[in-house]
């Protein structure tokens, strides 16, 4: 763990130089928490949907989009990668269409290359339609849904935590369906050691 | 925060004959059409330090209770015979046969003078139709509790001519989102003295009152895990009371205070546990399971909660008993109720029901049957809470483009703006009555 860490360290450094050099062409600001609560702090960014959509992975690629994140008002740092790509839920549903089955499959491949035995939490979230109590149990049971997935894709279920964030944390603050698809959704974070 | 402990009362009696007239009411609150009972609210007097401008606000806290009460009519004393007024100058020698023949059918007079650093305030309440008097008291309390005082005076005034006590002083507390952090807040029933509570700089949710209103208890994020949390009002701290894994949402308090009802996750999927209010013992979970459960309330009585199961496929609204027997769905309508408060008389609930993307507030009977649609036309209408005399319903609406906390009376009447800052404002929960 403690070379991982290292490893990170480099990463973070390397990354920071080259948006130097670059001059902060490479930056594009993700609003992880909406309107309501924006992340405080992005360490490092760099765009790798290449690396993705590509059937072989490059490593330079992969740490680079690692990034240290901390959501305001929450306790505790955690490491987030553009790699592990959210997966979208029907209104009121919890189950999972086959859009985000494909996702999530994709997901269990990059968990087990990069971030083998590695603690992950799944985030369960709610567009703003409904009550505030019932989408804190419906981001409870997507989150279930996310991870029983994921356990049947062969990631050890001791290794994943759920939240529910609810309708708490919404991703596009707006009030219209685009917005509303964007934010019933699944995310997955890496726990910092 | 401060609470009425340091108001002190005093009886003020005119006359011993007076017995008779105490107790008497004068307004039938429960005929079918509220005729609003007129009462002529005198100019209140100062000495001894005090400022016309503390008289006033006194005198205009206790007119706007009135009225936002929706029993009395206020007016002034204007049009009485100047010879009436004299007497306001010694009440105890007051010539109440000079006040007859107007519309007015009740007459309020009261003063303040300063005693030290306390506020000395006293309300005399006369029946213009008998030609007596009914009551009087003397408050004295630090003057930062000037406001606390006036809507006692108010609360008094409506026992004695309606045989039910007010809810002027009584606070509504409900989540502010200042688009940095959701913290909780509480706001007296007529819109004034909106105070923050928690200061977490996290999102907190669902804050719910203990029954002897001495602490509200909600859900926060602080730590990752939506805990349960509980602020004391007099101690001004929290505590967490319960942080399972998962969910510890929606705290609902046993009306003896003993027991939280709450969300709590079992499984893949939240369930409604009671815990005790310590926070210490194992949840019993109320159901055997099937569905998501949600926003579980008890019923006056705690023989019973409401709450919402998505068992049937989507979101609807259950009651139980107390000791898990008796599951009845109570909601067939559309496809998503919930949210349901139970009125402290008990015989309503009250919920929201979505029509057409748009949620609306609804009452029906504990047994589902008798719905009325209370809210209809104004964007959004969600999570209702009745007043302790169970004749108000607050709720939270989005009608004027962002979220505000809003109060109606029971049948829908009447709805009045309550919050009025500039953020997003949810999930109101009334306070029981304040000591």
């Amino acid at each position: 763990m403690s070379l991982n860490r290292k490893c990170h360290l480099r990463v973070i450094f390397l990354a920071g130089l080259s948006l130097l050099l670059i001059g902060g062409c490479a930056k594009t600001v993700k609003q992880g928490g909406g309107a309501t609560l924006p992340p405080v702090e992005e360490v490092t960014k760099k765009k790798s949907e290449e690396a993705i959509e590509g059937s072989e992975m490059d490593i330079t690629d992969l740490d680079a989009s690692i990034k240290k994140k901390e959501y305001p008002g929450i306790e505790g740092e955690f490491i987030e990668t553009d790699l592990l790509k959210d997966c979208y839920f029907d209104f009121d549903k919890h189950d999972l269409t086959p859009d985000a089955r494909r996702i999530l499959a994709e997901n269990a491949e990059i968990l087990k290359k990069r971030f083998p035995n590695r603690k992950i939490q799944v985030e369960g979230h709610c567009d703003e339609r409904g009550t505030k109590e019932y989408n804190l149990a419906l981001g409870e049971r997507r989150a279930a849904s996310i991870k029983n997935y994921l356990v049947s894709l062969g990631i050890p279920g001791r290794n994943i935590g759920t939240i529910s964030y609810g309708e708490e944390m919404p991703i596009d603050p707006r009030h219209n369906e685009d917005a509303w698809a964007k934010n019933r959704r699944g995310h997955i974070i890496i726990l910092s050691d | 925060m401060r609470w009425c402990s340091r108001i002190i009362i005093f009886c003020i009696v005119l006359c011993l004959l007076q017995t008779i007239a105490f107790g008497r009411i004068r307004i039938d609150i429960y005929g079918p059409v509220l005729v609003p009972f007129p009462v002529a609210v005198a100019p209140f007097t100062f000495s001894g330090g005090a400022s016309q401008g503390i008289a006033m606000q006194v005198e205009s806290i206790l007119i706007n209770d009135l009225e936002i009460s929706g029993f009395f009519s206020v007016t002034d004393i204007k049009g009485f015979p100047p010879g009436a007024m004299a007497g306001l100058k010694n009440p105890k020698a007051i010539d109440l046969a000079l006040w007859s023949g107007m519309p007015q059918e009740a007459l309020v007079s009261g003063g303040i003078t300063l005693a030290g650093e306390n506020v000395d305030a006293h309300f005399r309440l006369f029946d213009l139709v008998e030609q007596s008097f009914v009551t009087g008291l003397r408050y004295r309390a630090p003057l930062a509790d000037l406001r606390n005082m006036s809507h006692r005076m108010a609360d008094e005034i409506t026992f004695h001519l309606t045989g039910q006590v007010g809810v002027s002083h009584t606070k509504i507390a409900f989540i502010l989102n200042n688009g940095k952090s959701k913290e909780v807040y509480v706001i007296d029933f007529d819109g004034n003295g909106i105070t923050r509570l928690t200061n977490h700089d996290s999102i907190c949710l669902s804050p719910a009152w203990s029954p002897d209103g001495k602490n509200i208890a909600y859900t926060c994020f602080r730590k990752r895990n939506p805990d349960l949390y509980v602020y004391n009002m007099e101690r001004k701290n929290f505590r967490i009371a319960s942080s399972r894994v998962g969910v510890n949402g929606a705290p609902a308090w046993s009306p003896d205070g003993t027991k939280i009802a709450l969300m709590i996750r079992d499984g893949d999927r939240s369930r409604i546990a009671i815990v005790n209010s310590i926070g210490a013992a194992n949840p019993l979970f109320l159901t055997s399971g099937g569905g998501n459960e949600a926003s579980p309330v008890w019923s006056p009585d705690g023989q019973k909660l409401a709450f919402v199961s998505d068992r049937s496929g989507n979101p609807q609204i259950y009651t139980i008993g107390s000791n898990g027997k008796g599951l009845t769905r109570i909601t067939f309508e559309g496809k998503y109720n919930a949210s349901p408060a139970w009125s402290p008389v008990g015989d309503k609930i009250a919920f929201c029901s979505m029509i057409n993307g748009n949620f609306d507030i609804f009452v029906c009977n504990p047994d589902g049957r008798n719905i009325q649609r209370l809210t209809q036309n104004a964007g959004n209408n969600e999570d209702p809470t009745w007043s302790p005399d169970g004749r108000f319903i607050a709720f939270s609406s989005d009608r004027r483009g962002i979220s505000n906390i809003y109060c109606m009376n029971a049948n829908g009447a009447n709805v009045r703006r309550v919050t009025f800052s500039k953020f997003q404002e949810t999930g109101p929960a009334w306070s029981p009555y304040l000591i």
